[in-house]
C-alpha cells in the first residue's frame, strides 16, 4: 500500500484496474458517496465512481485484501464474499447498489474463529493450498455451505465449490477438506452416544 | 440510486434517460469492469421486494423479474416450470446463480440467455412497466428488443403445464452453448420447441413442432414410429435460420441441435 499517491484529494492506484475514479478524468464520470455494511460495521465510501465493483471498493478503498481479483467476469470465484449470507462474486456486484445488505469478507469470517478457522486449517492439512489465490473464496463458499447444511454429502460439496476452479491442486483436496470439517463437527455427538459404557475423550476417540 | 418501490424505479428511469437499471449485475458488470459501459447513473433494483416474489394468477404463475437463478432452481418453482429450473441449475457457478435474475437475462439481448428459449417454448408473456402503465407481450426469441426506452421488465407470466418439459444444453465452441427447450402442452394438444445459443435470438421451429404433433399421442406418451425422435431432430436442425459461421461450424451446430432435439423427444415420450 506504499505506492498510493494523493492527487487533488482523490487517491490514484498505479497499475490498478481501468475503472478507478482517477483513470476517468472526464467530467462525465458520475460519483456517489454511500455507506456499506461490511463485516458488521458501517463504512463510508466517499466520492466513488458509481460503476466501481464491490471487490474494488473492498480492496482499494476499505483495505480488505482477502478477496482477490481474478477474471473480473465472475468465472474464477477468487472474489467471493457473502452478501446477506450467500456467496456472491464481488467483482460483478456494483458497490453503489449493495444498499443495506450485509457484506462479509473472509476477514470477517476469520474473526469468528470456530467453523471458518476449522475450514482454513483443514484446507492446509489436506494440502489444498498451493499458490493460495483461490483459497479465500473457497473458505467463504465452504463456510456458507456448512452454515446452511452442516453435514453435506460429497456431490453437494462439489456443487457448492463448483465456482472455484483451482489450477494448482484441483478440486479433490478442497472437497476432502470440507468433508473432513463436516465429519469432525458431527463426531462429538457420535462419541457421546457410544461412550455410555466406556468413557472416552473425543480427542482420543479420533 | 436505490429505490425501494417499483413505482419509484420506473419514475426515475423515465425521468433521467441514460440511467441503467442493475439487478444482479452479472450481465452489466463485466462490460463495466472492462470500461466498455459508462452509464450516467445506476438504478439498483435489489431493494425492490415486489420484484423478488412469485404468485399464482389463475392457472398461471407470475414470477418477478428479480427472482434469481438459485430461486428458480428451488423446489417450488421447479415443480411448476421444470424446464426453467433445469436451465437455472446449469447457469454459471453458485455465486452467479445467487446474483443473476430472470429479468436481467431477458434484458441482456445476449444470445447466451438461457431463459429465452424456455420462455419462448412455454409461450410465456413478459410484463413491463413504465410511467404510462403496464403492458405485456408474448416472449419470442429476443424479448429485450421489444423494450421501449424507459420501460422496465417487472416479471414473467408462465403457464403451468401438466406435461413433460425438457431443457438441454451442449457446448458448441469455447464459451458457446446450444440450448434447446421442449415442452408439451396437453391442454392445447401441442408440442413446442425453441433453440437458443447459436443464433442472435432464440428460434421456435413451428414446422417441426407440427410434424411431431401428428406423430405422438400426447395422452399416453406414445410415438407412432420408433424413428420419430431422430427425424424430429433432423427437422429441427433444418428449420433453423442460416448461420453465419464457417461451413464446418454450421454443420457441427446442426448436428448438436439435431442431437439435443432427438434426446428431448426420447426423454419426454419414451419412459
Amino acid at each position: 500500500m506504499t505506492d498510493i499517491t494523493e492527487t487533488s484529494g482523490i487517491p490514484t492506484f498505479p497499475g490498478g484496474p481501468p475503472h478507478t475514479t482517477s483513470d476517468f478524468p472526464l467530467p462525465e464520470t458520475p460519483v456517489a458517496s454511500y455507506a456499506l455494511r461490511v463485516n458488521g460495521t458501517t463504512q463510508v465510501v466517499d466520492r466513488a465512481w458509481i460503476g466501481e465493483n464491490l471487490l474494488h471498493v473492498l480492496r482499494e478503498r476499505l483495505g480488505l485484501l482477502g478477496a482477490k481479483e481474478g477474471c473480473a467476469q465472475g468465472v474464477c470465484g477468487t472474489c467471493t464474499v457473502l452478501v446477506d449470507g450467500a456467496p456472491a462474486a464481488s467483482c460483478l456486484q456494483a458497490a453503489a447498489t449493495v444498499g443495506e445488505r450485509d457484506v462479509t469478507t473472509v476477514e470477517g469470517l476469520s474473526e469468528l474463529g470456530g467453523l471458518p478457522a476449522a475450514i482454513q486449517e483443514s484446507l492446509i492439512e489436506h494440502g489444498a493450498v498451493q499458490c493460495g489465490h483461490c483459497i479465500p473464496g473457497v473458505v467463504v463458499s465452504a463456510y456458507a455451505l456448512l452454515a446452511r447444511i452442516p453435514n453435506p454429502d460429497e456431490p453437494t460439496v462439489r456443487r457448492a465449490l463448483a465456482g472455484h476452479p483451482c489450477r494448482c491442486v484441483g478440486p479433490n483436496r478442497m472437497v476432502a477438506a470440507v468433508r473432513a470439517v463436516a465429519e469432525a463437527s458431527a463426531a462429538p455427538l457420535e462419541a457421546s452416544a457410544t461412550s455410555m459404557f466406556r468413557v472416552v475423550r473425543v480427542e482420543d476417540a479420533k | 440510486m436505490l429505490p425501494h418501490s417499483l413505482d419509484e424505479a420506473v419514475e426515475v428511469l423515465a425521468r433521467e434517460p441514460g440511467m441503467l437499471p442493475v439487478a444482479g449485475g452479472t450481465d452489466v458488470m463485466p462490460r463495466m469492469n472492462a470500461g466498455l459501459l459508462r452509464p450516467r447513473g445506476l438504478v439498483g433494483l435489489g431493494g425492490i421486494a415486489e420484484l423478488r416474489l412469485w404468485r399464482f394468477e389463475g392457472r398461471q404463475a407470475v414470477v418477478g423479474a428479480g427472482v434469481s437463478w438459485a430461486r428458480l432452481a428451488g423446489p417450488d418453482l421447479a415443480a411448476l416450470v421444470p424446464a426453467l429450473a433445469v436451465a437455472a441449475r446449469q447457469v454459471g457457478t453458485p455465486q452467479i446463480r445467487m446474483m443473476g435474475t430472470l429479468g436481467g437475462n431477458l434484458a441482456a439481448r445476449a444470445r447466451e440467455a438461457d431463459a429465452v428459449p424456455v420462455l419462448a417454448a412455454l409461450e410465456a408473456t413478459v410484463l413491463v412497466s413504465s410511467p404510462g402503465g403496464t403492458r405485456e407481450f408474448v416472449c419470442d426469441g429476443a424479448p429485450g428488443a421489444h423494450l421501449m426506452p424507459g420501460e422496465l421488465i417487472t416479471g414473467v407470466r408462465l403457464p403451468v403445464l401438466h406435461g413433460p418439459q425438457e431443457f438441454l444444453k451442449a457446448r458448441t465452441a469455447p464459451g458457446f452453448h446450444a440450448t434447446l427447450a421442449f415442452v408439451i402442452d396437453p391442454g392445447a394438444r401441442a408440442v413446442r420447441c425453441a433453440v437458443g445459443g447459436i443464433r442472435p435470438g432464440a428460434e421456435r421451429v413451428p414446422a417441426a413442432e407440427a410434424w411431431l404433433t401428428e406423430r405422438v399421442d400426447i395422452g399416453t406418451g406414445g410415438l407412432t414410429e420408433p424413428d420419430v425422435p431422430s427425424r424430429f431432430g433432423a427437422l429441427v436442425a433444418e428449420s433453423l435460420s442460416p448461420g453465419e459461421g464457417s461451413r464446418s461450424d454450421r454443420a457441427y451446430e446442426a448436428r448438436v441441435v439435431a442431437t439435443l432435439a432427438r434426446r428431448a423427444v426420447e426423454r419426454a415420450f419414451t419412459s
